[in-house]
């Protein structure tokens, strides 16, 4: 068998992460190199497969019963290959920016050990065929994000955002993984290739808000077959069930509210952690996965609607929260939840390449833009605080170019990536009609447009309001070269249809946007920018506070009120029914009556032998007079 | 050859326990009995895992031959179903005896003791007949709790050791009444305890098509007490924490599953749900209910617990709520996958219980509080102890995940509610787990009391504890990899039962696999 | 079969010889002598018992030997050896030693032998009378020690009273059928047309021939006296007393209610209601013990539970029942030798008389050796694989399940639970506690030869029958 160079996407990582975790422990610069050169080696698979277009590899049985197959099998379609582009080529940037970023750390062991393991985990739930082999990645992702994230473990705020994250990605996965179930229990197969197979019908109704229409008799053989093992339901509600436990696992990964709470905090990690996961890849990993699965979604008209309000909700949210947060990588946080409750929409409103167009273009300026903001970081020793910041145009002019090139790209200014991405939403909201997800839609694109301005002109423009401003760290190429490779598609990704087209294959066909559409995205850019301008250009300090913006809507302090606390209660609750009931009442009472039983027949043996021939006679009497009577 | 292996592996041990009884320096012994045990279950498992040959059939003869009870066997084989907990016991009691130290005067019969408890769980699991399995397991009885009561931790381990091995014993014999019961259905000519004795005659109607569910309940609820149903679980908490670090790695990695097991022996081989009139209406769903405790009342008991080695233990009685789930479900693949469950999970309580041990140099009672932030101190610790962690709350790419998908993919459709609340259950391990796991190596208010309390006593690990802790990650990632080489010959096993038990009855138990009924049906009213 | 072949007779001669060189032996002289010529003949007695041509009747009709009765006779014989050797042990460095005990032990089997052996109402009440009056005296040999007069006092008293049932027990089955034989008693029930079965007088006279026999036993109701007299006893005469006087009491039950016995009319009532006897002598026996902190007064209880145990196993009828039970007395003689032969030693080697609880605790820190065969010899009383005991109680529980008591095994079951929290107990004690003052003070534990021999064949005897259970399943062959 000859070897297939896709493997190697797998292996290079995983045989990096094993070799920085085991052997390379007390060398963190050898950690280093290997994972870099782990990252090369992925994108030059990656660039060299797609260049030869050398075919998927055979499948490797993972684990494999009769009826139940979990088998690592590769799919590269567009959908997957484009994804492979973004996650190897911002991997590479920033394990580049690492370099120079995490210089100075002494566990550079677990860093790049992790950043490997993320690596490895991304790119399997990307070529993966088999649900069952995403859910495997999915949940591996989340371990490599809760490494990274707890890197400073030392700080009690880093290991508390690494738990709150995995826990967080684990509610999702619970539903994620019920909806895996449901798949496999539904269409006994979890492989997605086979899936499309067995659904067919609906596979080319893909992106058209048809859904599947069961005509009566059909359901009633559909119940008659399940009877045996499975209590009769409506179809449409299994599907319903089905979508929204796969989108479960998107509303985790992706931080959709209501779990968004976990992406925030995970800016405890290091920037370009930031970068990488909690911008780029690991969080796109929900909509790619809606993406992927969209067929099956698509099945039930109710659970798209659900899913579309969930984004837009978030995006206005997260939006919102956003324009007053004073920690740069905040906002950036922030600015991420939204967009992604953008892609969000848009698979809602059943168009889940727009999703993927946004995803790739947001990938690469939101990759640019957290790079951008570690280079502040790196250079103001750790000072994250905007309003300690200002001026910093002049310092650092290439941080600030850049920059301002993926503020742009993201607050939509025409011409730009993001631009092109967001008028592909919009244009799927309007079309599908839903004129009131489209206005949300256009006043995040406000809003976007607002804080992101307001953070350029915050951080860069105005007079130095610190010390450290004066004197800032002094940045390497191995930093800045990022910035600048990753500002190129960041300007220039939007162009010519390409990333449609790439996702389409070839059945591609160029539609005209309405012009509603235009009016909205450039209406909304050009509003925000000018309420950012005239709101803070020349302030040395927050003009406008809203406390509730800036506390996050309370979610935060809400779930610990009533989830955590709810769950510390109900542990307390039933664990009083362990200490209490059984250890308590029922074993002691067990262990009391047969005790005080015993002493009982202690207390007849009396020592009185009058006593014993009492009853000895008495017994002989009883017995006589049970057998004669 | 493969007889050779089966019999090194049980007469390795045997053997270091008379060489030690002779005078042969102990722990260097039990090294090595346990040690070719273990690189024989290897061989057994390389031998048996390619698929082809399921079954090591080695020589057994009659040990009881009395028309009252039949003709009872002893003698050992192997299959697909009992291969990976052979596997298990013999890598666990390996690293047990790497993990443990006693003091000279007594340890001789300390590590006989170990010997014995870890010889029993092998025998109880390669035996060939159901009644000499439940003589084996008996074996380990007294040894645990002279261990425990003699070697274990804390005042009252006496107190806790006779408790735990009477609720034992008040549970094996409970269960013995029904296989009583189960015996004393067959006429006496045919009388037989002998599994495959038994199975073939299912093909012969001998009585044991028409069990009254109350035999079924007796075994259930008897067994039941052996891997700590709820509400019959009280033993274990105090019992694991109380015990010596091997002890508690064998009895709750290894010797806790036996109860599991001669369940999946019985329902699988025997007497599947489906010869049961009136199970499906009275005691499945009862059981069910049990099993939900298990995995709810207890995992979130294990988050109130303040102490490490009581929240493990706790955590231990939660996983055995899945494995009830997955034999009740009753379907192939769940079967299939309590086995790999039972053999992930125990490494990983195993490696767990080990671990916690460890940290008793870092605090003696291992209270949560006084542990905060000490385990820093030893990084090859924090990485082996987060690896055994993850896997126990069922990370892909660790030996107990796969058992957990195929798990509950295989139970959902007969059980929707429980295996729900199975899946729920993940979420609340993880809980337990990251909470302990920060408050043991994370979190950094403990440095400074670390720094006074563990001078005194800490020392470097030994060799011995590297190489433990080394096999155990090991292999908690070869079989998370690896899954298959365990997967395919307990679910040809399986099938392989299911056969039988379908030929036996002339019906279709429907024990196979389930679902994907939904999409054929689509398909096939499309073509009509 | 003649009368020179039957063995009991030669017992009783024996018995008498040596009461005659007691009275000629010089009390400078000890017991040892005495003691070792009797222990050589009871061992030999032991094996001539294994003798080919030793079954038939004789006496016409009123006795009979046969492969069943030498099994019983073997067991009290071995209990008598154990005995004696313990008496002998017990007495040796007194200045003022007791001998009798030494010729009484030969009137003891051979009461025992003939309480086996009988088949006749008479014979069966001068067998009984013999054991128990020998006992009398046996329980109450340490004359100085109030608790050990107590304890024949009570011995008496109760003992004067189930004779009082037997006899008049046997009176009313005389008087009803007009025979004492078993086989004309058969045989008249037969003649009667069952009528016999419904006559009030009949009635009342079995349940009061069966009431003296399980006085014997130690079954409820007429247990009382096993606590107080076990721990008042020297132990000698509780060994001899829990595992002989038992065994022969279960000898003279089986005759009665076996096949062909004048009692074996078992309708289904009557079974029930014997299962249900024994289910709450097990039950008492389990639950009292858990209070009881001298060993052997615990004894006394735990041998209440056993013989329900045993009686369970009887229950089911048929050769099955007998096999099980015969199974289990073995099984239960061995093992509680092996325990009450510690006892003594350990009482003998620190002088102290009562052994309980706190005496005993430590002991395996003292001796490992002793500690654990305390341990394996409880294991088997507690019916723990690998021991022996443990199939005895699988066998009995499914003898009471195949005769369709399923409740009762339940329940018996639940007594065997309860029953191992004390046998635990002691092991915890042996095990788990410091080293009690007993032990203290330069007594050194030591084994000596002859009490490392019978050790090491009882244990061996144990673990052998816990390893092959399949060579013990058929007892009864071994005898020729």
């Amino acid at each position: 068998m000859p070897v297939n160079i896709w493997w190697i996407l797998i292996l290079a990582p995983l045989v990096s992460a094993s070799l920085c975790a085991l052997v390379l422990r007390r060398w963190g610069t050898a950690c280093a190199g290997v994972s870099v050169g782990s990252a090369v080696l992925c994108f030059l698979v990656v660039l060299w497969g797609l260049a030869s277009g050398a075919q998927a590899p055979a499948q490797w049985d993972w684990l494999s019963l009769p009826g139940l197959e979990i088998a690592l099998e590769m799919r590269l379609d567009g959908l997957a290959t484009l994804m492979l582009v973004v996650v190897t080529g911002i991997g590479l940037l920033v394990h580049v920016f690492s370099l120079g970023y995490m210089a100075e750390d002494d566990a550079k062991w677990r860093y790049f050990g992790g950043l490997s393991l993320f690596m490895f985990s991304m790119t399997g739930i990307v070529v993966s065929d088999n649900l069952g082999m995403i859910f495997v990645f999915w949940e591996l992702v989340g371990v490599s994000s809760y490494l990274l994230i707890g890197h400073w473990f030392r700080k009690p705020a880093a290991s508390a955002a690494a738990n709150k994250a995995f826990l967080a990605n684990r509610i999702g996965d619970v539903g994620f993984l019920l909806g895996i179930i449901g798949v496999y229990v539904v269409f006994n197969t979890l492989s997605i290739s086979e899936l499309k197979a067995i659904l067919p019908e609906f596979t080319e109704k893909m992106g058209e808000q048809q859904t599947l229409v069961m005509e009566s008799q059909k359901q009633e053989g559909v119940a008659e077959q399940f009877k045996v093992s499975f209590p009769p339901v409506d179809v449409n509600f299994l599907f319903l069930l089905i979508a929204l436990g796969l989108f479960c696992g998107a509303v985790g990964k992706s931080a959709q509210f209501p779990l968004h709470v976990w992406l925030p905090d995970a800016m405890e990690g290091p920037t370009p952690v930031s970068a990488l996961i909690h911008a780029a890849t690991m969080v796109a990993a929900g909509v790619y996965l809606l993406a992927r699965v969209f067929f099956v979604l698509a099945l039930s008209a109710e659970a798209l609607v659900f899913i579309a309000w969930i984004g837009a909700g978030t995006a206005v949210l997260a939006a919102l929260m956003a324009t007053q947060q004073s920690d740069i990588k905040r906002v950036l946080a922030y600015s991420t939840l939204s967009q992604l409750g953008m892609m969000v929409m848009a698979v809602g409103v059943a168009d889940p390449k727009s999703a993927m167009f946004h995803l790739t273009t947001h990938a690469f300026f939101k990759a640019l833009l957290f790079l951008g903001a570690g280079a502040v970081i790196h250079a103001l020793h750790h000072e994250q605080n905007i309003w300690k910041m200002g001026g910093l145009a002049r310092k650092l002019p290439v941080v600030f170019i850049t920059f301002l090139i993926g503020t742009l790209a993201l607050a939509g200014c025409p011409g730009l990536s993001g631009f092109f991405s967001k008028d592909a939403i919009f244009a799927a909201a309007q079309e599908r009609g839903e004129m009131v997800l489209f206005w949300l839609a256009a006043f995040t694109a406000l809003l976007t447009a607002f804080y992101m301005v307001r953070l350029v002109i915050v951080v860069f423009l105005g007079e130095a309001r610190d010390e450290h401003v004066d004197h800032p760290h002094k940045l390497g190429w191995v930093m800045l070269g990022p910035l600048i490779l990753l500002a190129l598609p960041s300007l220039a990704a939007g162009y010519g249809e390409l990333i449609p087209k790439w996702l389409a294959g070839d059945n591609y066909e160029y539609h005209k946007h309405d012009i509603l559409v235009y009016v909205a995205s450039i209406g909304a850019f050009v509003l925000g920018s000018a309420g950012a301008i005239v709101l803070y250009y020349g302030k040395i300090k927050e003009p406008l506070t809203v406390s509730l913006l800036r506390d996050r809507f309370y979610i935060d302090e809400f779930y610990d009120r009533t989830f955590v606390r709810g769950i510390d209660v109900t542990a307390a609750l039933l664990s009083g029914v362990d200490r209490w009931l059984v250890r308590g009442a029922a074993v002691r009472s067990v262990t009391f009556l047969v005790a005080a039983v015993g002493h009982f027949c202690r207390f007849l043996v009396s020592g009185s032998v009058q006593v014993y021939v009492f009853f000895m006679a008495l017994g002989l009497l009883v017995l006589l007079l049970w057998n004669l009577l | 050859m493969d007889q050779f292996i089966l019999w090194t592996v049980l007469g390795a041990p045997l053997l270091g326990v008379f060489l030690i009884l002779l005078g042969a320096p102990a722990r260097l012994l039990a090294l090595l009995a346990t040690g070719s045990a273990l690189l024989a279950g290897l061989a057994l498992f390389v031998v048996t895992s390619g698929g082809s040959r399921g079954i090591v059939d080695a020589w057994k003869t009659t040990w009881v031959q009395m028309p009252l009870v039949g003709r009872v066997d002893f003698g050992f084989d192997v299959d697909g179903v009992s291969m990976p907990l052979v596997l298990l016991s013999v890598l666990v009691a390996f690293v047990a005896v790497l993990f443990t130290r006693c003091e000279k005067p007594r340890e001789a019969e300390f590590f006989v003791l170990l010997l014995l408890t870890s010889l029993g769980a092998t025998a109880a699991f390669a035996s060939v007949d159901v009644i000499s399995m439940f003589v084996f397991h008996e074996v380990a009885l007294i040894p645990t709790f002279i261990l425990i009561g003699r070697y274990g931790h804390g005042f009252s381990r006496a107190s806790v050791a006779l408790r735990m091995t009477v609720y034992l014993v008040l549970g094996s014999l409970i269960g013995l009444v029904g296989l009583i019961g189960l015996l004393q259905l067959m006429p006496p000519d045919v009388r037989t305890s002998n599994f495959s004795a038994l199975q073939e005659y299912i093909q012969a109607d001998v009585g044991l098509q028409n069990v009254p569910f109350w035999i079924f309940s007796t075994l259930f609820l008897g067994f039941g007490v052996l891997f700590g149903l709820f509400p019959f679980y009280s033993w274990a908490p105090n019992g694991y924490a109380s015990a010596p670090a091997g002890v508690a790695m064998i009895h709750a990695g290894v010797l806790k599953n036996f109860g599991v097991f001669i369940l999946l022996k019985l329902i699988g081989g025997v007497i599947p749900l489906a010869y049961l009139e009136g199970v499906q209406e009275t005691i499945l769903p009862l059981l069910s209910v049990l099993a939900g405790c298990n995995i709810l009342i207890l995992g979130l008991a294990a988050l109130r617990q303040e102490r490490l080695d009581l929240m493990l233990g706790y955590l231990s009685l939660m996983h055995m709520g899945y494995l009830v789930l997955g034999i009740l479900a009753d379907t192939g693949t769940s079967q299939t996958a309590v086995v790999m469950l039972m053999f992930g999970h125990g490494l990983a309580t195993a490696a767990l219980f080990g671990y916690a041990d460890r940290l008793r140099k870092f605090s003696a009672n291992l209270r949560l509080d006084e542990l905060e932030g000490t385990g820093v101190k030893e990084h090859s610790l924090i990485f082996v102890f987060g690896l055994a962690l993850m896997a126990s709350l069922g990370l892909p790419g660790l030996a107990p995940f796969a058992g957990e998908i195929s798990l509950l993919m295989g139970s959902f459709a007969k059980m929707p509610i429980l295996t729900a609340v199975a899946v729920v259950g993940i979420l609340i391990s993880a809980i337990v787990l990251l909470r302990a796991f920060r408050k043991i190596f994370q979190l950094g208010g403990g440095l400074v009391r670390s720094e006074l309390s563990v001078s005194a006593t800490y020392s470097q690990p030994e060799i011995g504890f590297r190489l433990g802790s080394l096999i155990l990650s090991a292999a908690l990632v070869l079989w998370g990899i690896l899954p298959n080489t365990l997967l395919k010959p307990a679910s040809e096993t399986v099938e392989n039962q299911i056969r039988v038990l379908n030929a036996g009855v002339g019906r279709n138990l429907d024990l196979a696999k389930q679902g994907g009924s939904l999409a054929k049906a689509l398909v096939e009213d499309k073509s009509k | 079969m003649n009368w020179w072949n039957v063995q009991e007779f030669w017992w009783l001669v024996i018995g008498s010889f040596i009461l005659l060189l007691d009275v000629f032996l010089s009390e400078k002289k000890g017991i040892i002598p005495l003691g070792m010529i009797s222990l050589g003949l009871m061992i030999a007695a032991l094996v001539g018992l294994f003798l080919p041509g030793y079954q038939g009747l004789a006496f016409e009709g009123s006795y009979e030997s046969n492969q069943i009765t030498l099994f019983f006779k073997a067991i009290c014989v071995a209990a008598g050896i154990a005995s004696t050797w313990m008496a002998i042990r017990e007495n040796a460095s007194k200045s003022d030693p007791v001998r009798e005990s030494v010729s009484l032990s030969w009137f003891v089997i051979a009461g025992m032998g003939l309480m086996a052996s009988a088949r006749d109402f008479l014979l069966l009440f001068v067998a009984i009378e013999l054991v128990t009056i020998s006992f009398y005296v046996l329980v109450s040999l340490r004359r100085k020690e109030a608790i050990s007069l107590e304890a024949g006092l009570k011995y008496l008293i109760t003992g004067g009273l189930s004779t009082a049932f037997l006899v008049f027990g046997i009176a009313l089955i005389y008087g009803s059928s007009g025979h004492l034989l078993y086989a004309d008693v058969v045989s008249s029930i037969a003649h009667s047309g069952k009528k016999l079965l419904e006559n009030p007088v009949f009635i009342s006279g079995t349940f009061m021939v069966l009431a003296g026999i399980s006085f014997k036993a130690s079954l409820i109701p007429f247990h009382w006296w096993a606590p107080d007299v076990y721990q008042g006893a020297p132990h000698s005469a509780t060994a001899f007393l829990s595992v002989g006087s038992k065994t022969a009491g279960f000898a003279a039950l089986v005759m009665l209610l076996g096949p062909g016995g004048p009692l074996s009319f078992m309708t289904v009532s009557f079974g029930t209601f014997l299962s249900w006897i024994a289910v709450s002598s097990i039950l008492f026996g389990s639950l009292g013990g858990l209070a009881q902190r001298d060993l052997s007064r615990l004894i006394g209880y735990s041998g209440v539970a056993n013989a329900g145990f045993i009686l369970l196993a009887l229950c089911g009828g048929g050769e099955d029942a007998l096999n099980a039970a015969l199974f289990y007395i073995f099984v239960y003689g061995i093992s509680l030798l092996l325990l009450m032969l510690l006892i003594g030693h350990l009482s003998v080697q620190t002088g102290k008389i009562q052994f309980g609880f706190s005496e005993i605790a430590g002991l395996a820190n003292v001796n490992p050796t002793l500690g654990w065969v305390c341990a394996l010899s409880v294991a088997s009383l507690a019916g723990i694989p690998p021991m022996a005991g443990f199939w005895a109680k699988w066998f009995a529980l499914s003898s009471a399940w195949a005769a369709g008591y399923q409740l009762q095994t339940v329940i018996a079951v639940i007594g065997a639970v309860i029953s191992v929290v004390y046998y635990l107990g002691i092991v915890r004690n042996v095990f788990f506690e410091a080293a009690s003052d007993v032990f203290s003070g330069g007594v050194r534990v030591g084994m000596p030869l002859g009490y490392r021999f019978c050790v090491s064949l009882l244990l061996a005897l144990t673990l052998v029958a816990g390893f092959t259970p399949n060579l013990f399943v058929k007892l009864t062959t071994v005898f020729q």
